[in-house]
C-alpha cells in the first residue's frame, strides 16, 4: 500500500528532515508515527499525500510513485485518501453538513447522496443534533468529529491523520480514536496517524514507526 | 459581512471603471460623428496653371490630406460650344487651368483654413486658391476639449481601477486561500475549487454592468440636466450605442476573467 525506499525529504536544499527513509505499509494496517517535536513526522506524512516533493529516493502510494506524480494524478489519488488535521481545516463559510459533503461531491457523487452520506456520518459521530450548524459555532472536538467525517465520507482506502487529538480534551479525544480505530476494523481502511503519545489500551492491533535524526525505524 | 464587503467593493469599483470607458467611448463618439457632420461644411478649391502631383501635398496646416479630387472642365467648355468654333474650343481647352477641391482628414477651424489657404498661395504652381468654411468653431473645439478631458478621466479612472483591482485580487486570495487549498487537499481539480471564486467574479461583472446600464438610462433620459440644451441640439450624445454597450459588457467579463486568473496565479505561488 505505502512503500518508501531511501527517501529524503526536506523544505531547504541542504537540511535534509528525513533521511534515507525506509519503511513498508500494508493495506488495511493500522500505523502510529511518533517522534519528538520537529523530528519530521508532519512532514513525513505530507509526502504521503504531495504536499512536499521528494528530494531523493522511491516513495509508492496505493501503487502510485510519488516521484515526478502528475497534477493530475495527484489528484486521484487524494480523491482516494482521507485526511485528518489537528487544526481540522474545516471550511468556515460552509456548514457541517456541507464539509463533510466535500470530498462525496470531488468524487462526483450526486448532491442527494453526498447529503445522505453526510447525514449518515453525522449520525456516526454523534452530531446529528448539529446539522445546519457553522464549523465556529462547534467546540474544538466537535469540530474534530466533523473532520473525521469528512475523512470517511467518499469510503477512501488510506487516512492519514495529522495529531488528530493534539488540540482535545479527553473524552473528545476517545470519541475520535474509536472512530479511527471503527474505520479500521469494520471498513478496513489503512490508517496511518502521526502523533507523539499513541494512546493506552487502544484495543487494536497497530504498529508504530518513529523518527529520530531523520531516520525512520519501527518500534518494537 | 466580510464577504459582502469585498463583493461590493468590487461591484463600485467595475462600474465606475465601466462607466468611464462607456462615456469615453460615447464621447468619442459623439465627437466623430460630429466631425462627420460638418466635414463637408467648408470648401478648399485651387486652380493650377499645370497638372499636380496629387501625392505631393501630403498635408496642410497640420492636417492630413484625405483626397485631392480633379473638377472637371468640361462643363466651361460646353458653356462655350456653339458660341466659339472647334478651333477656339481645342485652344481654350488647351490654355484652361486646372482645377481641384481638397478634402481634408479633420474639419479646420477657420484660423487653421487661413493657415492653408496662405500655404496653397504660397506654391509656386497655384495660381488662386478659394476657401469657404461655416463657422462651428466653437462648438468643434469644444467637442475637442471634452474629448479630451473624457480621455484624461478615463486614463486614470483605468490606472486607478488597476491598482484597486490588484488590491481585490490580494483580499479575494486571502478570503479564499484557505479554501482553495483544503479542495486542493481533497483532490478537487483548480477550475472546481475556484468556482465559488468565478461565480463571485461573474455575478459582479453582471451586476456592475447592470449598474452602469441603469446610470447611462438615467443620464441618457436626462440629457439636459449634464449638457446645455444648444449643445444637445448640435450634437447627438448616444450613451447607449449597443455596441458600446457590447463592448461595455465585454470589457466587464474581461476584468473579472483577469481578477479569477490573478487570484489563481497568486494562489499558485502561495
Amino acid at each position: 500500500m505505502i512503500s518508501a525506499k531511501d527517501i529524503y525529504l526536506s523544505y531547504d536544499k541542504d537540511k535534509f528532515i528525513i533521511k534515507k527513509g525506509n519503511f513498508h505499509i500494508h493495506p488495511k494496517e493500522f500505523i502510529f508515527i511518533g517522534g519528538p517535536s520537529g523530528s519530521g513526522k508532519s512532514t513525513l506524512l505530507k509526502s504521503l499525500y504531495g504536499a512536499i516533493k521528494l528530494k531523493h529516493g522511491n516513495l509508492t502510494v496505493d501503487d502510485i510513485s510519488m516521484e515526478k506524480i502528475s497534477k493530475q494524478k495527484l489528484k486521484m489519488l487524494r480523491r482516494d485518501i482521507g485526511i485528518i488535521f489537528q487544526d481540522y481545516k474545516l471550511i468556515d463559510e460552509w456548514t457541517i453538513e456541507e464539509n463533510i459533503m466535500l470530498p462525496l461531491k470531488i468524487n462526483g457523487y450526486s448532491p442527494e447522496v453526498s447529503k445522505q452520506q453526510a447525514n449518515k456520518l453525522l449520525k456516526h459521530v454523534k452530531l446529528s443534533h448539529r446539522i445546519g450548524k457553522y464549523p465556529n459555532e462547534l467546540s474544538g472536538g466537535e469540530q474534530q468529529r466533523v473532520a473525521v467525517a469528512r475523512a470517511l465520507a467518499h469510503n477512501p482506502k488510506i487516512i492519514l491523520a495529522d495529531e488528530p487529538t493534539g488540540n482535545l480534551d479527553d473524552y473528545s479525544a476517545e470519541v475520535v480514536w474509536n472512530l479511527l480505530k471503527g474505520a479500521n476494523e469494520q471498513l478496513g481502511i489503512t490508517v496511518v496517524i502521526v502523533t507523539h503519545r499513541v494512546p493506552k489500551n487502544l484495543g487494536i492491533k497497530y504498529r508504530q514507526l518513529s523518527i529520530g535524526d531523520g531516520i525512520v525505524y519501527e518500534v518494537s | 459581512m466580510k464577504y459582502l464587503k469585498n463583493f461590493i467593493a468590487f461591484i463600485i469599483l467595475l462600474s465606475s471603471m465601466l462607466l468611464a470607458f462607456n462615456l469615453f467611448m460615447s464621447i468619442n463618439q459623439s465627437v466623430s460623428n460630429y466631425k462627420d457632420k460638418i466635414r463637408d461644411d467648408y470648401s478648399i478649391v485651387i486652380i493650377t496653371k499645370t497638372p499636380i502631383v496629387k501625392d505631393s501635398i501630403s498635408s496642410l496646416g497640420n492636417i492630413d490630406v484625405k483626397s485631392i479630387v480633379t473638377l472637371n472642365n468640361q462643363e466651361i467648355l460646353a458653356k462655350f460650344k456653339g458660341k466659339l468654333s472647334k478651333n477656339s474650343l481645342t485652344l481654350l481647352k488647351k490654355r484652361l487651368p486646372f482645377f481641384y477641391k481638397i478634402y481634408l482628414e479633420e474639419f479646420p477651424t477657420t484660423s487653421q483654413l487661413q493657415a492653408i489657404t496662405k500655404e496653397l498661395e504660397s506654391m509656386k504652381n497655384i495660381k488662386r486658391v478659394e476657401s469657404f468654411s461655416k463657422n462651428h468653431t466653437r462648438v468643434y473645439l469644444l467637442l475637442k476639449l471634452i474629448n479630451i478631458v473624457v480621455s484624461v478621466l478615463f486614463i486614470i479612472i483605468f490606472l486607478f481601477a488597476i491598482i484597486m483591482l490588484s488590491k481585490q485580487i490580494k483580499l479575494w486570495f486571502y478570503e479564499h486561500a484557505k479554501r482553495l487549498s483544503i479542495m486542493q487537499l481533497h483532490g478537487a481539480s483548480t477550475l472546481y475549487a475556484a468556482m465559488p471564486i468565478i461565480k463571485t467574479a461573474i455575478w459582479s461583472s453582471i451586476f456592475s454592468f447592470f449598474i452602469v446600464l441603469i446610470i447611462l438610462f438615467l443620464v441618457q433620459n436626462n440629457i439636459n440636466i449634464f449638457l446645455p440644451l444648444e449643445l444637445s441640439n448640435v450634437i447627438n450624445i448616444d450613451l447607449l450605442h449597443t455596441s458600446n454597450l457590447v463592448l461595455t459588457f465585454i470589457l466587464s467579463v474581461l476584468v473579472a476573467i483577469l481578477t479569477i486568473i490573478g487570484v489563481l496565479i497568486q494562489h499558485k505561488r502561495y
